[in-house]
């Protein structure tokens, strides 16, 4: 094993305010790409359980994680390995770190054993450290299979409870939005890397450059400081009422599952670049206005503006929302994956329950029967949540009109709830809240 | 000398449907002429009618019945209350960016309504739409018209549920007995408007309708609906779980629900003997039986209800107190068990007296409460006209939820154009359709009338006083059944 890799030390180009780490082989990836572009002002980590993948990266701060767990070999698909792996190296995480950031992203994929696993130990070893934390994680295509789809999701849970923002980027979500082109898979991976780089490129593009209205860290630091899952999107815009289209082309290339979701986020930073050439104009401040006018929240909506001569006539806007819920991001199948296993399991415990309760019964009715004591075992009644009842599905409230709720059988409700689950028919008839807005 | 001026209303419940017409005085208050009910087993469930053809055949034999009260005036149009699974309010909100320096207007607030009524959401019906809160520029304000603001939100609230609803009882009173239906009521919200006082409208007010089908709950506050929901869970399960619990029939059940049933079980007497019929005999079990079978139903729908009203996330507010009504509320203790759930005062429903001319006992009665909360609604004059006349009502609307139409003296011709680029079929071949479609309804009438006569006689001899009568109608009864099944 080359002893080179292996040692870590600190970073050559240090005192950078951002720090971008790669957890894993797509997080890995995504920062190799970015390293490769380049991005000034921003310093890059990789960590990985696999010495081969950590060679193979340009990127020179490298750090291998949990060298007796795993001996560089990698993680085997094992979340549980990927975390062991991360907790044995934690020092190390924590004095790469201790060097003046303020602020890192966490890319990683989720799905697989070491950016499922180690990411959400990284992110929160940072979050301790008080360092503004911004997860970034893809979680997989559906056809990827239901085991890393559940892992996937599982881990997500896991990154949200440890940092201040995360951005999921739903790779599912991509394919129906690069549906058209005949995509092949690596291109579709490709695109998926890809995503994950410009998320991270743009939040450290707005904190580093210097713009004309400025959005700076402490901006950003607001939006995003323990604000829960957010997006962030980049629309470009050309000719005529080019930034009302670009608007448009970032909101509806947003990752969340319904497009007017975004307009809910309890958080908003936007900045527009324009070039020397073709500035922003008086006149294309009304369509600022309108699309600020359209978000609920009560905060104020960050904005700013600055020049980029890369755009020559074009105009680019990108736009960071914070404060969604996991529902808002993960498909309905995605959520019902998790949910199901969740809750068979719960079944299971129930189950169990009852006959510890029952047996006890009997045990106290051999000496107590006489006295014509009962011990009712306390049956749960099954709640329905909102979702069931306005489901088309009526099997579960068949099975609960036709089983007595006095000695109904916990499992035979919660196997219909996983196979006939409502969550995953309903979408249909999901979108319960609409809006019209006009602008007089 | 016939009745010309009279409303009439029809609450579709799970286990008997209740047919009433009265008239309403100039203050609106409301005195009830005559009322009667048909046994509806089976043909409604949760609410929703399941078999449209049984269903048609009650509200007809319930009309006739209803007309030979009022000396042979007949009905032309009844009101029908919906209330069954799938009716849920929804929020729905339009906005208004109006400029630094605008002022909402009259035009301003229509337009918004009209926004509200144009729209659909995916796959559901839309009953009705409560008066909206607006906020100007994101505070609150009862009183928009005229004030200063840029932006102007209108919070509806939508009465939804699946269009089988609407489409069923269309199906139903429309089709199969001609019948005009001028409006389909959001029962919850009549109910609300009749036994809610105005305190508990604005301190905080939640009303449990338990019904045999389903249980709907609404909630009010600042005078204004919530939430509603309906659970689809109803008294009847009690029942159901009682006979297949005890080995009884339902009728047994019925009876040992009604007699010896309680919400939560008293440990006094939980030893009791009870006795109860079974096919082979009458048995002895204890009390606790069957307060085990039925506590657990009873706590299932609570608790579901209990989800209901913690979901809207209202409860972090206090102030409120809680009415029960409808049949399921006369389960023993039941007051008790949604005191101790919801730890608020429970009250059982009772008719506001403002609203019932004479304290009419009929609307006091959790079987008829329904049906009168639903008259009380009725606007047109329900009697057929021996000419045409002009409309000659002299209803007062009674000081109640004020209308879903914000602006009520929106013209009509408005609504119609709302609903115009619907059919969109061309003239002459609308025409043809017409004529075909008169046809068969002149066939399906003379058939209806045939199957009518003879139901009749078959009932008739059903109830013959003689055994052999009995054993008739039993052998009808199975051989109709197994035709059938061919």
């Amino acid at each position: 094993m080359d002893n080179e890799v292996l040692s870590f030390g600190t970073p050559s180009d240090s005192q950078t305010l951002i720090k971008v780490i790669g957890v894993g082989g797509g997080g890995g990836n995504a920062v190799t790409n970015m390293y490769n572009e380049g991005i000034k002002d921003v310093s890059f980590v990789l960590c990985n359980t696999d010495n081969q993948a950590l060679l193979k990266s340009n990127v020179p701060n490298k750090l291998l994680l949990g060298r007796d767990t795993t001996g560089g070999l990698g993680s085997g698909n094992v979340p549980e390995k990927g975390e062991k792996a991360a907790v044995e190296s934690q020092e190390e995480i924590k004095s790469m770190l201790n060097d003046g950031t303020k602020m890192t992203f966490i890319t990683a994929g989720m799905g697989g054993g070491t950016g499922t696993g180690a990411g959400p130990i990284v992110a929160k070893i940072s979050k301790e450290m008080g360092i503004l934390t911004v997860g970034i994680v893809t979680i997989p295509f559906l056809f990827e299979g239901r085991p890393k789809i559940v892992k996937a999701v599982k881990g997500v849970r896991r990154m949200a409870d440890n940092v201040d923002s995360l951005l999921v980027i739903n790779n599912e979500r991509l394919r129906t939005l690069y549906s058209e082109a005949r995509t092949t898979v690596p291109d579709a991976y490709r695109k998926a890397d890809e995503t994950l780089t410009i998320a991270a490129r743009s939040i450290a593009e707005i904190i580093t450059t210097n713009l004309e209205q400025n959005v700076d860290f402490a901006d950003v630091d607001f939006t995003m400081r323990n604000s829960g899952v957010g997006l962030i999107s980049v629309g470009y815009g050309e000719g005529e009422g080019r930034l009302q289209r670009a608007i448009e082309d970032a909101v509806n290339s947003t990752l969340v599952n319904d497009v007017e979701n975004i307009y809910n986020a309890q958080r908003v930073a936007f900045v527009i670049y324009y070039s020397h050439e073709n500035a922003l104009r008086i006149d294309e401040m009304d369509d600022i206005h309108n699309f600020m006018a359209r978000f609920k929240t009560e905060y104020e909506v960050k904005w700013g503006h600055g020049y980029d001569d890369s755009l020559e006539d074009r105009i680019k806007i990108t736009i960071l929302v914070t404060g969604f819920g996991l529902g808002d991001v993960l498909t309905d199948d995605q959520q019902t994956e998790i949910s199901e296993e969740d809750r068979l399991r719960k079944a299971q415990e129930e189950q169990e329950k009852k006959l510890a309760r029952d047996a006890e019964d009997k045990l106290i009715d051999t000496y107590y029967g006489s006295f014509g004591i009962r011990f009712r075992p306390r049956v749960e009644p099954v709640v329905l949540t909102s979702r069931e009842l306005e489901s088309d599905d009526d099997s579960l409230i068949r099975l609960l009109e036709s089983t007595p709720a006095f000695n109904r059988d916990p499992k035979d409700v919660a196997r219909l709830r996983g196979t006939h689950n409502p969550v995953a028919s309903e979408s249909k008839t999901k979108k319960q809240t609409g809006t019209v807005i006009h602008f007089g | 000398m016939a009745y010309t001026d009279f409303i009439a209303a029809i609450d579709l419940g799970t286990s008997h449907i209740v047919g009433m017409v009265g008239t309403k005085n100039a203050s609106g208050a409301l005195s009830i002429l005559a009322y009667e009910v048909e046994k509806a087993e089976g043909s409604i469930r949760r609410g929703c009618v399941y078999n449209g053809e049984e269903v048609a055949y009650h509200i007809g034999l319930l009309l006739r019945k209803l007309e030979n009260k009022l000396d042979g005036a007949k009905i032309d149009k009844v009101y029908i209350g919906i209330g069954g699974q799938s009716l849920r309010s929804m929020d729905y909100t339009v906005n208004k960016v109006l400029g630094s320096g605008g002022e909402v207007t009259e035009v301003i607030l229509q337009e918004m309504a009209k926004d509200c009524r144009m729209y659909r959401p995916a796959e559901l019906d839309v009953f009705d739409i409560v008066s909206p809160a607006y906020y100007l520029d994101g505070r609150a304000e009862n009183e928009p018209l005229g004030v200063n603001c840029s932006r102007i939100d209108a919070k509806y609230k939508l009465i939804v549920g699946r269009p089988v609803l609407r489409r069923s009882i269309e199906n139903t009173v429309k089709e199969r007995i001609k019948r005009k239906v001028p409006r389909v009521l959001v029962s919850p919200i009549a109910l609300a408007n009749l036994v809610l006082t105005d305190a508990e409208r604005q301190q905080g007010g939640i009303l449990i309708d338990f019904g045999a089908g389903v249980t709907s709950v609404s909630t009010y506050r600042k005078g204004r609906l919530q939430m509603l929901y309906v659970v689809p869970f109803g008294s009847h399960l009690i029942t159901r779980d009682i006979a297949s619990g005890l080995d009884v029939s339902e009728s047994e059940a019925e009876r040992l629900k009604r007699v010896h049933g309680m919400a939560l079980p008293n440990k006094e007497i939980e030893q009791q003997p009870l006795d109860i019929n079974r096919m082979d005999g009458v048995h002895t079990i204890k009390q606790t039986n069957l307060d085990e079978i039925v506590e657990a139903r009873v706590r299932e729908i609570i608790e579901n209800v209990y989800a209901r009203v913690q979901d809207s996330n209202i409860l972090k507010d206090g102030g409120y107190s809680i009415v029960i009504a409808g049949g399921g509320a006369m389960l023993k203790d039941l007051r008790e068990a949604v005191k101790s759930r919801f730890k608020m005062d429970v009250r059982i429903a009772s008719a506001r007296r403002d609203l019932i001319e004479g304290n009419d006992m009929i609307a006091n009665n959790p079987e008829y409460m329904l049906a009168a909360a639903l008259l009380l609604q009725c606007e047109e004059n329900c009697a057929e006209q021996p000419e045409v006349k002009v409309q000659t009502s002299t209803f007062v609307k009674p000081k109640v939820e004020p209308k879903a139409n914000p602006a009520p003296t929106q013209p009509k011709q408005e609504e119609k154009k709302v609903e115009a680029p619907q059919p969109d079929i061309d003239v002459e071949a609308e025409e043809q359709a017409e004529i075909l479609r008169r046809q068969a309804a002149e066939e399906e009438q003379k058939r209806k009338e045939k199957e009518r006569i003879k139901r009749l006689q078959e009932e008739e001899r059903r109830k013959g006083p003689t055994l052999w009568g009995k054993i008739w109608g039993k052998i009808e009864q199975v051989t109709e059944i197994k035709d059938k099944d061919y």
